[in-house]
């Protein structure tokens, strides 16, 4: 069955979306989803981001490397949290932003995909500088702990 | 049975109807626009819905309305009067001979008349007795069981005289079975209740403002014997409510002192009173609180722990909830509210794939173990930011602490779909029913819930029995 707007914004709009029927779109989804996730007013916008991690592929990327500097605090959590999802090269521009944030949710999300993409064995150095940098400056404690931790267990490139 | 509170102000003719929870009281809908000068409103089975139907009574233009509840704290005409006397003192609710609803009897003093009336259907009237004889001088007249015949007897307080009367009626005819003589002329309330005297007759308490004093009585075919006396009290209570409001199962009480604005409510036992809630804050103008069921007698009690500020206001999501729970007579308490600072815990890692039940993540395990005040069989409601993945609530718990988190995501009705979960609901596909989780647009307004779902609802340990 096509893939139509209608039937994303219905999925979406659920109180629990399915996110493994929605990963099944495939990447003629992926504009669909930019749509959506584009308006900041959308409130399926987030789960649009999710979605397109998801299904991955260079358009879907370019999706989240945009919501990662999204006005939106929620959209931006996404792209963080969706990061993990992606290879790791297009992981890495994504969250290189998403360890910038102002919003301590999204950089202890950045925190955690890293993590769980396995780059503490092979971070890159731009990556493993600003981790150092909030494991000792961070104003949230939660941050620097986490930070800490992935400084501790990480070798550089 | 849980009493609830109407209040009623008559000066902004304002009415606010309130639910009960063991000492707390819970917001339910308030109304403005009401006539400044109702004389008396009381409440009883006028045949309306199976909760209380209200008399309103404004001696003023002789008028008589009947309105039933609807369980949200709204109300809709059923009858209205114009015509009556405007000089009623009283009206008295009871079962006077009618056929089972609140049958009322109608005290003129200054004719020194009763009037007795059955009620029928959606506030029909119908006259049963009329009497001449009353004394012009009763201060207050009580129902209550004092004699024993199953129908409502009558206690009849003459302050200027310092005499007390009991009758017990049949068809609306009265019969002396007692009277007494040196009461005081101070009494400024007598309340009637279970306060722990002989079984099956009504107790009574006289408070005595002035004199900061209450007694309480047990009566026994029209005798009256002291149970205790208090004389530390407040000179200043503007009115005693009696109900029951989560004591033990005596006759609680509501005080409300109108120059603060506070109140207190007791839970009595044969051996005096402890305080079970106090309140502050509350308006200084009320002038009645009326005592009735208004309500579902089934409730949930939900403790709502915000770490993240709901874009839809924390009313609304509890409206929307008792609207939807309201078809399944069950109807929404809110136990405490806590606003907690855990920017750790605003944005967190959650597994919701199967929408309930256990399998959590550690951010869910960290997140519950916030529970401060919560009791055994309540629900804790998390107000978050958002999830990974983006959920507009989900309610997978740890073992026993019952719960579910709610984003800022919102959707309508999510809060009521998640205590759904709780209650043990699943997704359904059907856009009408609160349980859909199809995406698409709702078809019904509240959304709705089949007979086997609130049967479920029934069955669930977090669903009490008021």
């Amino acid at each position: 069955m096509a893939v139509t707007m209608e039937l994303i914004r219905n999925a979406l709009d659920a109180y629990e979306p399915d996110y493994d029927a929605a990963a099944g779109w495939g990447e003629d989804a992926v504009p669909l989803l930019a749509e959506i996730a584009s308006d900041q007013d959308d409130s399926i916008a987030p789960a649009a981001v999710h979605v397109a991690s998801l299904i991955g592929g260079d358009r879907a990327a370019q999706l989240l490397l945009e919501a990662a500097t999204s006005s939106r605090d929620a959209i931006r959590f996404q792209a963080a949290a969706g990061a993990a999802n992606l290879p790791t090269g297009q992981a890495e521009e994504v969250l290189a932003v998403s360890l910038d944030d102002s919003h301590s949710g999204v950089r202890r999300a950045a925190l955690r995909s890293i993590d769980s993409l396995g780059l503490t064995s092979d971070m890159p150095d731009g990556i493993a500088d600003k981790i150092k940098a909030l494991a000792t400056s961070d104003p949230q404690e939660f941050v620097r702990v986490a930070s800490d931790d992935l400084v501790r267990r990480s070798t550089t490139r | 049975m849980i009493t609830d509170l109407l209040f009623y102000e008559p000066g902004g003719g304002f009415g606010e109807f309130y639910g009960t929870d063991e000492g707390r009281i819970n917001y339910l809908a308030s109304h403005s626009g009401w006539r400044g000068d109702w004389t008396q409103i009381l409440a009883g089975d006028f045949g309306g819905t199976a909760l209380s139907d209200l008399l309103f009574y404004q001696a003023s233009t002789g008028t008589g309305q009947f309105w039933g509840v609807d369980g949200l704290g709204g109300i809709s005409l059923l009858r209205e009067y114009t015509g009556w006397r405007g000089s009623w003192t009283q009206i008295i609710p009871g079962n006077f001979g009618g056929s089972g609803r609140t049958d009322l009897l109608f005290y003129d003093r200054s004719a020194g008349t009763g009037e007795f009336y059955v009620t029928g259907s959606d506030g029909g009237l119908s006259h049963l007795t009329t009497h001449t004889y009353f004394r012009d001088s009763w201060t207050l007249i009580l129902p209550g069981s004092f004699g024993g015949s199953g129908s409502t007897d009558l206690f009849f307080y003459d302050a200027a005289a310092g005499e007390g009367e009991f009758y017990t009626v049949d068809e609306g005819q009265l019969t002396q079975i007692g009277a007494h003589s040196g009461f005081r002329s101070s009494w400024t309330q007598i309340v009637p209740g279970d306060f722990g005297g002989s079984s099956g007759f009504t107790d009574l308490l006289f408070y005595d403002a002035a004199a900061g004093t209450g007694e309480f009585y047990t009566t026994q075919n029209g005798q009256m014997n002291q149970l205790r006396v208090h004389t530390d009290w407040r000179a200043s209570w503007t009115l005693i409510v009696p109900g029951s409001f989560g004591g033990s199962g005596l006759t609680d009480l509501l005080f409300y002192e109108a120059s603060t604005g506070t109140a207190e409510i007791y839970a009595t036992d044969p051996t005096g009173m402890h305080l079970i809630g106090q309140h502050a804050g509350w308006r200084t103008s009320w002038g009645q609180i009326v005592p009735g069921l208004y309500a579902p007698l089934q409730a949930v009690r939900l403790h709502l722990k915000v770490l993240f500020p709901s874009p839809t206001p924390m009313e609304q999501h509890l409206a929307d909830t008792r609207a939807a729970f309201l078809s399944a007579w069950i109807r929404v308490n809110v136990g405490s509210t806590e606003f907690l600072d855990l920017p750790e815990l605003t944005n967190i890692k959650i597994n919701c794939k199967s929408g309930y039940g256990d399998n959590i993540t550690g951010d869910v395990h960290e997140l519950y173990k916030h529970r401060a005040g919560v009791g055994s069989g309540d629900l804790v409601i998390y107000f978050i930011e958002t999830t990974d993945p983006p959920y507009g609530g989900c309610a997978k718990y740890p073992g026993d602490k019952a719960g579910a988190v709610v984003t800022s995501n919102h959707r309508k009705y999510v809060l009521a779909h998640e205590i759904g979960h709780v209650l043990d609901l699943n997704h359904v596909d059907d856009t009408d029913r609160l349980m859909d989780n199809s995406g698409k647009a709702r078809t019904a307004t509240p959304p709705t819930l089949t007979d086997w779902e609130r049967v479920k609802m029934y069955a669930s340990d977090y669903t009490r029995n008021l």
